[in-house]
């Protein structure tokens, strides 16, 4: 039997090309939405900017932002699946192929001494499923946005609510909004920055929480606005993904990500 | 200075402190000229560097890292939006004493920085994340310096046309819809925790 490799490394490169040019109909519209709702007329002016952006990238094959981020893969790996090669191995292969064919910009640099390196630049997070799929959602994020987002270990009979919004005010500008927000609330001190992380592939027209809808209304009446200029639209959406923790703990992360929400799935049978 | 439609102001950058002067906060301007991209890095670097390779009179620093890629013996711009501009906050009055008149960014500067303009330097908004809205306008890759510091940190001096539009989003007098922005919020952020009971 030939080996799944390649197929796995055309579909993850293709995937990454994908989100990376065009942004996906849901971020569309509810960019489209806010330009129509939005009071403040400079705010409007920087929304139909970001659409008319939107779409000369997609007519020109080219990636919407010049931070092309780090590309952050989430892979389920069906039980039954039969997976005869490295997955970070295939992935790292298929960054490479993406930043070649699209391409994006080579920004890896060694955390310490500053200088670039040319490893592909991406992270992983697997889980295990039933079945016998491979499925990945891949997630762009740029360093505008990643560089806003918190953690904190609350006490654990402290109020959520203040540390988010603390948060999103003193981001004011830096994240490009209108941002999306994930908030990871419970597990462990990684476990909630993963589901907070992970809220971000979500479709924003998923049917929202009272408690999501809520945090969403008052980041909103912040009115931080479109680049931080002022207006009604800070955040497009919230998502909540609560998981137990520890009686003495309450581990919260603010996942916040700019408007360009590049996100792109595929899903193959091993 | 092409102030021919209210709309549609030109500048042609290198552009004098002169020509900076009049614009007020909220205005919006496209520039046309040259352009040099500038980061964290490149900023340490045209501050240290005694033979620095360009001059900072009158000129308007972009702050991007741009995509480019090499095409034979030219440049090819892919995606060339802003970057964080606040980033750039301890070392911008530096770089605006060496006479640099007009930033562009995005996100906003610090109160710090405004003040630092003292009449002769203004900052200029364009929108986060459009990499090809900027692109569109850059007409020419007239040259890199600092290479060293590659693609994304070098200096990159770029010829545009009508690039923008630009807000003016800090004018010379330091007058700063960020600050306005950001002191409103505060209020709205301290309402809005306020009164909230500590425990759920």
């Amino acid at each position: 039997m030939p080996s799944n490799r390649e197929a796995f490394i055309r579909h993850a490169a293709q995937a990454l090309q994908e989100a990376e040019i065009h942004l996906p109909r849901d971020v569309t519209r509810a960019l489209a939405n806010a330009a129509r709702t939005e009071s403040d007329e400079r705010a409007k002016e920087q929304i139909h900017a970001i659409l008319e952006n939107v779409r000369l990238a997609g007519a020109a094959d080219l990636p919407m932002c010049q931070d092309t981020g780090v590309p952050i893969f989430f892979v389920e790996i069906g039980r039954e699946a039969n997976i005869d090669f490295g997955l970070k191995e295939a992935l790292a292969t298929a960054v490479q192929r993406a930043t070649d064919a699209v391409p994006l910009r080579k920004h890896a640099v060694d955390p310490l001494t500053r200088t670039s390196c040319d490893e592909p630049l991406f992270d992983m997070i697997c889980d295990v499923s039933d079945g016998n799929r491979l499925s990945v959602a891949v997630l762009v994020k740029g360093a505008g946005s990643e560089n806003v987002s918190a953690l904190a270990m609350l006490e654990p009979l402290q109020d959520v609510t203040p540390f988010v919004l603390k948060t999103i005010w003193k981001s004011g500008g830096k994240p490009c909004p209108p941002i999306i927000v994930g908030l990871g609330i419970g597990s462990t001190f990684d476990g909630c920055a993963r589901l907070a992380k992970k809220t971000l592939v979500r479709s924003l027209e998923e049917e929202e929480s009272p408690f999501e809808a809520e945090i969403l209304g008052q980041i909103n009446e912040l009115g931080i606005g479109p680049m931080g200029l002022g207006g009604d639209t800070t955040a497009l959406r919230v998502f909540v993904e609560e998981a137990p923790c520890h009686t003495a703990m309450l581990p919260v992360a603010v996942a916040v990500q700019c408007w360009a929400d590049r996100k792109a799935r595929f899903s193959i049978k091993l | 200075m092409d102030r021919s439609n209210a709309m549609s102001t030109v500048l042609h950058a290198p552009i004098s402190p002169a020509d900076v002067a009049p614009f007020k906060a909220g205005e919006v301007v496209f520039i046309s000229g040259v352009l040099y991209t500038a980061r964290d890095k490149a900023h340490d670097r045209m501050l240290a560097d005694p033979h620095r390779p360009f001059s900072l009179q009158d000129a308007c620093i972009y702050h991007s890292g741009p995509l480019i890629v090499k095409e034979g013996d030219t440049y090819r711009v892919i995606s060339a939006g802003p970057t964080t501009s606040a980033r750039m906050n301890t070392q911008t009055p530096a770089i605006v004493k060496q006479g640099v008149t007009a930033i562009i960014g995005k996100g906003g500067m610090s109160l710090n920085v405004a003040r630092s303009f003292a009449g002769r330097c203004f900052y200029l908004a364009f929108t986060g994340g459009c990499g090809i809205l900027a692109q569109e306008k850059i007409v020419e890759v007239v040259a890199v310096y600092y290479a060293d510091l590659g693609v994304t940190e070098a200096v990159w001096k770029l010829k545009v046309l009508n690039f923008g539009p630009l807000l003016v989003a800090i004018d010379s007098r330091g007058d700063s819809i960020y600050e306005t922005v950001r002191v409103r919020s505060r209020e709205r952020l301290l309402h809005l925790i306020a009164g909230r009971k500590r425990t759920l």
